[in-house]
């Protein structure tokens, strides 16, 4: 506890950061920045816009094949689109729907996990069942549904990604909420006079928020992984709007004479996925303290 | 003139197995600046008893009687009303310092807060207030301790910490829930020490919630002794310790180490009576070694005075000297 004064300066932080982590840790955290910063300077990298087409250059394969050359590092689709440029947007539309869908499932589940632990009798009755409900029935059948009934467009789409997981959240939440209610912290506010809304959100929250944000890491793959699959089916982003998962569904026909077009983004879906998934991990063993020996 | 009179209060808890009865009708008057022991040994009551004036036993209690304070009753008053009460006029300091703060948060965060809660005036966040309130409890270099979190104190630290954000709004009354019991015997005489101080300085009354009767002896004006739910005897501290007349209060005197001849500790045999259960006589009278057929029969009813007690065959004053 010595130097607990040290950590908020932020190279006392990178050197505890340094200290505790393992090689994949490291360059998983280095392909999350890189992916942070493609989505961030989209405009500025991409070498063309990712609907221009080339259509004298259709199907053309990457730099490093037969034929490939440097305007197009890694070919074109069958219009003549820079698969690269689609590449650098699609992680741009799907880091932002899967950061949307994350946030705002962490919002539902954890207002819902306290509305729980704070009213308990029917309220909690009804929130449990409801969780068990939701984690009973496969949430993609779920999406499908909901997309095919209400239509598709970019609101009720990431509605349907920012549903997807609360259940975790809110299970998560309440328990610890209730566990967190017997603690003599919120029983000595309620004695100075603070209302409960007040405990929760100021006092309860920060002290929870450790295995929101773990359980947010470990969402956040899922949730790329669930746009990428609606989007493959043809029912998430809709074209002309490019996201990863729709890019590896419309170049699905050309498998076997063009895989670049489906196979680019399919990389960087399994890398950003597992970068993340190494991270979460990471995390929930650094801040569970029953995780011994790291 | 009372600043606290709680007249037959009764409260029970809803569960599974039927209500389980933890204060079964408490008659309690605590006047202004005084320093009332409140004594008995676990589950007979005296924290459920405070918890539930103050709207704080959650949702399965019932609460019946009155508890006046200051000409208001608390006992059905809605939260919001309790809300401005607790802390404003009555607040509460509890047994483990370490669960009672936040830890996330530093020391004078969340002494602040108190103030803003507490007080119409609260001024800027981080003012002298905070380090005010420090320098009361007797926390060397308050300044710099603002800014430490609680695990960074030891548990005397944070009892006085907890006692000082109890303190931001002025109450009238504190209650203190065996507030020695999870330190040590050196820090405990401090924290005793200071409670009487702060006492007397402010004219603060103060309930002090407690199974050890050496500590209420020390600080204590007056004393009531609870069991199983009911005050068996009260009055002036040393009227009542030093001729107890309740056999139960009799059995604590002579059950304390080093009373005894030849060393050896003296216990009351038997059990607590269950919560569940509903005792027509003396709720004390299995154990009491001098029970009598009327003990059994119907509650004795207590016997009035400054000194009372409420047993049908008190110990002689002459024979527990």
């Amino acid at each position: 506890m010595a130097d607990t004064a040290s950590i908020s300066t932020p190279a006392a932080f990178a050197r505890r950061f340094w200290r505790s982590s393992s090689p994949s840790v490291r360059l998983s955290l280095l392909w999350i920045l890189a992916m942070v910063a493609v989505a961030a300077f989209a405009d500025l990298i991409a070498p063309f816009d990712y609907t221009a087409m080339d259509l004298r250059n259709r199907l053309a394969p990457p730099v490093w094949m037969e034929r490939g050359s440097w305007v197009h590092p890694l070919g074109t689709d069958d219009i003549g689109r820079d698969v690269l440029s689609r590449v650098i947007y699609s992680i741009r539309l799907s880091l932002f729907v899967a950061l949307l869908g994350t946030v705002i499932g962490a919002a539902i589940g954890t207002s819902i996990g306290f509305l729980a632990a704070r009213f308990r009798g029917w309220v909690d009755d009804l929130v449990t069942t409801a969780i068990d409900f939701q984690s009973a029935l496969p949430f993609f059948i779920l999406a499908l549904a909901t997309l095919a009934f209400l239509g598709n467009n970019f609101v009720i789409f990431v509605a349907v990604m920012g549903v997807y997981g609360w259940e975790r959240y809110a299970r998560i939440v309440r328990g610890m909420a209730f566990a967190a209610q017997a603690q003599g912290y919120a029983v000595a506010l309620r004695t100075l006079g603070a209302s409960p809304a007040r405990i929760y959100a100021a006092h309860i929250l920060p002290n929870i928020a450790s295995a929101i944000i773990v359980n947010m890491t470990l969402n956040f793959p899922e949730t790329v992984l669930l746009e990428t699959s609606l989007s493959f089916l043809g029912l998430g982003i809709q074209p002309p709007m490019t996201s990863l998962g729709n890019m590896v569904g419309f170049g699905r026909d050309y498998l076997l004479t063009a895989w670049w077009i489906a196979v680019s983004p399919a990389v960087v879906i399994f890398l950003t996925t597992l970068a993340f998934s190494l991270l979460g991990d990471w995390l929930r063993d650094r801040l569970d303290p029953t995780v011994k020996g790291r | 003139m009372t600043l606290l009179s709680i007249e037959n209060l009764t409260v029970s808890f809803d569960t599974p197995h039927g209500a389980a009865h933890a204060v079964r009708g408490i008659d309690l008057a605590v006047a202004p600046g005084e320093i009332l022991g409140l004594v008995g040994e676990s589950g007979s009551g005296k924290s459920a008893l405070f918890l539930a004036t103050l709207g704080l036993a959650g949702p399965r209690a019932r609460v019946r009687g009155s508890a006046l304070f200051d000409g208001t009753d608390l006992v059905g008053l809605s939260d919001r009303v309790l809300s401005r009460i607790r802390g404003r006029r009555v607040s509460m300091v509890f047994q483990d310092p370490a669960s009672s703060l936040n830890p996330v948060m530093t020391i004078g965060r969340q002494l602040d807060e108190a103030i803003r809660l507490n007080r119409q005036n609260p001024g800027r966040p981080g003012s002298a207030a905070a380090r005010d309130l420090l320098a009361e409890v007797g926390i060397p270099d308050p300044g710099r301790r603002l800014r430490s979190y609680p695990h960074e104190l030891s548990g005397g630290q944070n009892q006085r910490v907890m006692i000082a954000m109890m303190l931001a709004g002025n109450p009238d009354l504190l209650i203190a829930d065996e507030p020695n019991t999870a330190l040590d015997v050196t820090v405990q005489a401090q924290i005793l020490d200071l409670l009487k101080r702060i006492s007397r300085a402010r004219g603060m009354s103060i309930v002090l919630i407690s199974h050890d009767l050496g500590v209420v002896a020390q600080i204590c004006d007056t004393v009531a002794v609870m069991y199983a739910g009911r005050i068996v005897e009260s009055g002036p501290v040393m009227d009542v310790f030093d001729a107890p007349r309740h056999p139960y209060t009799a059995g604590l005197m002579a059950s304390r180490p080093g009373t005894a001849p030849a060393g050896r500790l003296m216990p009351i045999g038997g059990v607590v009576p269950s919560p569940f259960e509903q005792p027509a006589g003396c709720a004390f009278a299995p154990r009491c070694p001098r029970r009598r057929a009327a003990c059994t029969a119907m509650p004795p009813t207590p016997v009035a005075g400054g000194h009372w007690w409420r047993c049908f065959n008190p110990v002689e004053a002459a024979a527990a000297a």
